[in-house]
C-alpha cells in the first residue's frame, strides 16, 4: 500500500484523476474503519414518524420506508461490503495465486489438468458461478464473499501461471537450483517475488469487479440478514419506492458506482506503474 | 335430520348488477333493473373511475401481476392467497359462502342435510355439471376428491386434510348424492366445503401423483381452464365453454366474460405498480400504500377486503430458550407496537391484529387489552422474570442474550419491512429479534424438523375452526407444545357444538386463553389489496377474500 501511496503521490501532479480517486478511496476507508466519526444516527433503529423523508441538512441521504436515516446506512454498511470485497479478493489471489504457481512451475500433466479446470471456470460467468456457490454455502456476508472469490479464482490463476512461465527460465533461477537450492525454496524465494507484480495490480483492478459482484449477491438478497445494511441491499430496498423516494436506491448506488469508479482509477494507474518498471 | 335446504330468494346486494341474475322470474328481473338503475344513478360501487360503466363486454385478455410465484395450480394442496388466485379459478366447490354475510349457500351441491350430532353431511349434487374434459361430475368424484385428502393427498395438502379431521368415507347412494360420515362431531365442515382447498376435482385427478397435480394435471369444474403452468414465472388460463353453474353470489349466470387471463410474477411492488400506470398489466396484487397514489393517478383504484382467519402472526416454539418462558412471550405480546406498523409500512386497508382471530372471522372475540402497546409493562415482565439490561441494550440472563430469531419466507410483500420494524420495536425493550428469511421449501424443512424461535406465517378461513387447525396439540401445532386441559379441550368441544351461539362463546375462551400462554403474538390483519385499471370492472372476492375472476370484464372498444 506505501508502495502505491508513494507512486500516486509521485504522479498526482501529471493525473489529477489520481489524487481524487485517492481521496475517495481514503474517505470510504474511512467509513468503514470509524462510521460514528461521519454519522450521529443509528443505522438500525429508525424513527418512524420521519419515513421516507428527502435528502435535507439533517439527513443527508434522506430516510428509508422506517425512517431510518440513509447516510447512516450507506456508512455503516461500508464495513462489511469492504471487507467482503476484500476477503474475496484474498481469497482469490491465494487460491488463484498457488494454483497458478504450481501449474506454472511444475508444468507438463500437473500443469494441463490444473489449466483446463481454470478453462472449465473461465467458461462459466462469473456471477453466475458465485450464485451457484453461495445457494450451496448458504446466505450470509462471508459466503458471498467467499463465492465470489472463487469465481475469480482462475482469472488470477491465468496471470500467475504466464508470469511462473516467464521468470521459470530465468537465469537467477537457474543460477539458484545449479547452487543446489530446493524446489520450495528456489519458487518461494525467486518465483514468487518476481511474479508477484503483475499478480497484485490486477488484484488491485479486480476489486473494483469484486465489489461490484458483491453488492449484487446482496442486492439478490444473498447478503447479510436485515436490518444490518450493506451496500447492494440498501439498493435492492429501495426498488419498491423507486417511483416515490428517488433518493433510496440512487444514492447508496452512487456511492458504489464511485468507489469502484476511484479503485479502477487506482488499479489502473499501479498496472501501468507496472508495465514501465519491466 | 335438521333439513337446511337455504331458500334461492336473493337477497339485498351490494352491487347494482348482481340483481341480474337470469334464474329469476321475469317480475324479479324488472325490480332488479328498477333497482339498477336507481343504484348507477347514485354511482354504484363500480363506478369509481370517474363514468359508470356499460354492460360488461366479453372477450378479451387480462394480464395480471402476481406479487409472489405460486405453489402451483392444485385448488387441494396450494395455500398461499396468489396460488388461490390462480386454482380457484379451475374448480368449484359444492357449497359457496356469502361474501357479504357469512352464510353457506348452494353451488356444485343444490341442497345438504346434516345430522343433529353433526357426523353426517348428506350432499344433493346439481344436475348437469360438467368437468372441463367433458365427463359428468357425479358423487363419485366428490368421494374420489375427498377420498384423496383424508388419504394420500394430505401430505401434501394439510388445510385440506385438516378440514376433513375425522373423516370416515363417502358414501354414494345414487348417482347425485354423497354422504360424508365422520368419526366424530364436525361443526366445521359444511363451511369448509366452500373453501377453495376441498374443491371437487374430477376422479381421475384424485388418482394423480400430487406433484404433477401441482404443476397442471387438475381437471376441475371452474369458469376457466388451464393453458399453461410455469413455476415461478406464472401461469394462463382460457375461459371454459358452457360453464352454467356459477354460485348465487356470483352477478351473472353462464360462461366468463374475460376470453383468457394470464398470470406473471412480479415480484417489486413498485415495478407492479409502474407495469399498471403503464399499462403492461390490467389488474396487481399487494398494492403497498407507497404504491396507491401511481395506481390511482393512472385513473384505477385499489380494491381491499380483509382476510378472515389468523392474521399474520409469530408463533413461538415453546421448547426452545428463550420462547420456553411464558414471561417472556407475554412480554412479546405488550411489547409490539401493532398501529405503528399499520400505519408505518402497510396501508388504510390493514388493521392491526386485536386477537389470534382476525376481525373478520366468524367467532372473533376482541382481546386487545391484552395486545395494547405498554414497553413499559413489557420491560417489568421481563425485570421480573430475571432477565436484565446488557450493556449493549439487549437483555440477558444467566449470560444468555435475549436473542430470539424469526423465521419468515416473503409470501406478503410487505413481511420483511414489517418484521424490521418489529425488531426495531422489540429493541426498545431490550429483545433482539433476528430476521431470517427461508425459501418455502426451506421453510418446510424447518418446519417439520422444529428448528425455528419464532414462526411467522398466517392462515386465510372463514371459520373460527382455523384456531384448532393452527394451535391444538393434535393438529399443526407450530409451537410444539404438550396436550393441555385449557386450549386443547376448548378447541374440540367449539367442533361439536351445533349451537352457533355457545360455539362463538367457547372460540373466544379458546382466543383469551391462546394469549393467556402467549402461544401466538399477532400483528396486523391481511388484506388484500388489488389494483385494477380504470377500464377493468367486476372483479371479486370470495368470502375468504380471494379472487373471483367470473364476473370480470375488461371495457372493449
Amino acid at each position: 500500500m506505501t508502495h502505491l501511496l508513494t507512486r500516486v503521490r509521485t504522479r498526482a501532479l501529471a493525473r489529477p484523476a489520481d489524487l481524487v480517486a485517492l481521496a475517495v478511496v481514503a474517505v470510504v476507508l474511512a467509513w468503514a474503519l470509524i462510521p460514528g466519526l461521519f454519522t450521529g444516527y443509528d443505522p438500525v433503529t429508525g424513527v418512524p414518524a420521519d419515513r421516507l423523508r428527502p435528502p435535507d441538512g439533517a439527513h443527508w441521504f434522506g430516510t428509508d420506508h422506517l425512517g431510518r436515516d440513509l447516510f447512516a446506512r450507506t456508512v455503516h454498511g461500508t464495513s462489511l461490503s469492504v471487507r467482503a470485497a476484500l476477503l474475496a479478493i484474498v481469497v482469490a489471489l491465494v487460491a488463484g495465486s498457488g494454483i497458478g504457481l504450481v501449474a506454472g512451475f511444475l508444468g507438463g500433466p500437473v500443469d494441463d489438468a490444473l489449466m483446463r479446470a481454470t478453462d472449465v471456470l473461465l467458461a462459466i460467468p462469473g456471477l453466475l458461478l458465485s450464485l451457484a456457490v453461495v445457494t450451496a454455502l448458504g446466505f450470509g456476508t462471508v459466503k458471498v464473499a467467499v463465492a465470489v472469490g472463487i469465481a475469480s479464482v482462475a482469472t488470477f490463476a491465468r496471470v500467475m501461471r504466464s508470469q511462473v512461465l516467464r521468470v521459470r527460465h530465468a537465469t537467477y533461477v537457474e543460477a539458484a537450483r545449479l547452487a543446489g537450492s530446493g524446489r520450495a525454496a528456489v519458487v518461494l524465494r525467486h518465483v514468487l517475488p518476481n511474479a508477484a507484480g503483475p499478480v497484485l495490480a490486477l488484484a488491485a483492478v479486480e476489486l473494483g469487479a469484486v465489489i461490484l459482484a458483491v453488492s449484487a449477491l446482496s442486492f439478490l438478497g444473498y447478503g447479510a440478514t436485515p436490518p444490518t445494511p450493506e451496500w447492494g441491499s440498501l439498493v435492492a430496498e429501495g426498488r419498491d419506492y423507486l417511483a416515490v423516494a428517488w433518493w433510496y436506491s440512487t444514492l447508496p448506488g452512487l456511492v458504489i458506482a464511485f468507489f469502484v469508479l476511484a479503485i479502477g482509477v487506482l488499479g489502473r494507474t499501479l498496472a501501468r506503474e507496472g508495465r514501465t518498471d519491466r | 335430520m335438521v333439513r337446511t335446504r337455504p331458500h334461492h330468494t336473493t337477497p339485498a346486494r351490494t352491487t347494482p348488477h348482481r340483481t341480474a341474475s337470469h334464474r329469476a322470474a321475469p317480475a324479479a328481473v324488472a325490480a332488479a333493473l328498477v333497482a339498477a338503475l336507481a343504484l348507477t344513478g347514485c354511482a354504484g360501487p363500480d363506478s369509481a373511475s370517474g363514468a359508470a360503466p356499460a354492460d360488461p363486454t366479453p372477450g378479451g385478455t387480462l394480464r395480471f401481476a402476481l406479487g409472489a410465484p405460486p405453489q402451483g395450480v392444485d385448488p387441494q394442496q396450494v395455500g398461499t392467497n396468489v396460488s388461490i388466485y390462480v386454482a380457484r379459478q379451475l374448480a368449484d366447490s359444492l357449497t359457496d359462502q356469502d361474501p357479504a354475510t357469512g352464510e353457506i349457500e348452494p353451488w356444485l351441491a343444490e341442497s345438504w342435510d346434516v345430522s343433529e350430532d353433526l357426523t353426517r353431511f348428506t350432499f344433493h349434487l346439481r344436475d348437469g355439471v360438467t368437468f372441463s374434459d367433458g365427463s359428468p361430475l357425479t358423487a363419485d368424484d366428490v368421494r374420489a376428491s375427498f377420498d384423496a385428502v383424508a388419504g394420500e393427498l394430505g401430505a401434501t395438502a394439510p388445510l385440506a386434510a385438516s378440514y376433513l379431521a375425522g373423516y370416515e368415507k363417502t358414501e354414494v347412494p345414487d348417482e347425485r348424492t354423497a354422504t360424508v360420515v365422520f368419526d366424530a362431531p364436525n361443526a366445521q365442515f359444511l363451511q369448509a366445503t366452500s373453501t377453495v382447498s376441498l374443491a371437487i376435482l374430477s376422479e381421475q385427478t384424485a388418482q394423480a401423483d400430487p406433484a404433477e397435480r401441482l404443476q397442471g394435471d387438475v381437471v376441475g369444474s371452474g369458469p376457466f381452464v388451464l393453458e399453461s403452468y410455469t413455476q415461478d414465472q406464472g401461469a394462463v388460463i382460457t375461459r371454459r365453454e358452457g360453464y352454467e353453474w356459477a354460485p348465487e353470489s356470483s352477478e351473472h349466470e353462464g360462461d366468463a366474460y374475460l376470453d383468457r387471463i394470464e398470470f406473471s410474477v412480479v415480484p417489486e411492488s413498485g415495478v407492479r405498480a409502474g407495469g399498471l400506470a403503464s399499462d403492461q398489466f390490467d389488474a396487481v396484487g399487494d398494492v403497498l400504500p407507497q404504491d396507491v397514489p401511481q395506481v390511482e393517478g393512472s385513473g384505477g383504484e385499489v380494491l381491499t377486503r380483509a382476510n378472515p382467519g389468523v392474521p399474520f402472526v409469530l408463533q413461538p416454539n415453546v421448547t426452545r430458550p428463550p420462547l420456553d418462558d411464558p414471561e417472556v412471550r407475554r412480554a412479546l405480546l405488550v411489547g409490539i407496537d401493532r398501529q405503528e406498523l399499520v400505519d408505518t409500512v402497510l396501508s388504510d386497508a390493514f388493521r392491526p391484529a386485536t386477537s389470534v382471530l382476525a376481525s373478520t372471522t366468524p367467532g372473533y372475540a376482541d382481546q386487545s387489552d391484552q395486545l395494547a402497546f405498554d414497553p413499559d409493562e413489557a420491560g417489568k415482565i421481563l425485570d421480573d422474570a430475571g432477565w436484565t439490561t446488557g450493556p449493549d441494550g439487549i437483555r440477558v440472563k444467566d449470560g444468555e442474550p435475549l436473542e430470539i430469531e424469526v423465521t419468515y419466507t416473503p409470501v406478503f410483500t410487505g413481511s420483511g419491512a414489517v418484521l424490521e420494524l418489529a425488531a426495531q420495536q422489540l429493541r426498545a425493550i431490550g429483545v433482539d429479534l433476528l430476521l431470517r428469511q427461508l425459501t418455502a421449501a426451506e421453510q418446510t424443512t424447518a418446519q417439520e424438523s422444529g428448528d425455528y424461535d419464532l414462526y411467522y406465517y398466517n392462515v386465510t378461513r372463514a371459520d373460527a375452526d382455523i384456531l384448532r387447525t393452527q394451535f391444538s396439540t393434535a393438529q399443526r401445532n407450530l409451537s410444539l407444545r404438550e396436550p393441555d386441559d385449557a386450549v386443547d379441550p376448548l378447541l374440540d368441544e367449539q367442533l361439536g357444538e351445533a349451537d352457533p351461539a355457545a360455539r362463538d362463546a367457547l372460540v373466544a375462551d379458546a382466543q383469551r386463553e391462546i394469549l393467556d400462554q402467549g402461544l401466538a403474538v399477532p400483528l396486523f390483519e391481511l388484506a388484500q389489496s388489488i389494483g385494477v385499471r380504470g377500464d377493468v370492472h367486476g372483479l371479486a372476492f370470495d368470502a375468504s377474500s380471494r379472487l373471483l375472476f367470473h364476473d370480470a370484464w375488461i371495457e372493449q372498444d
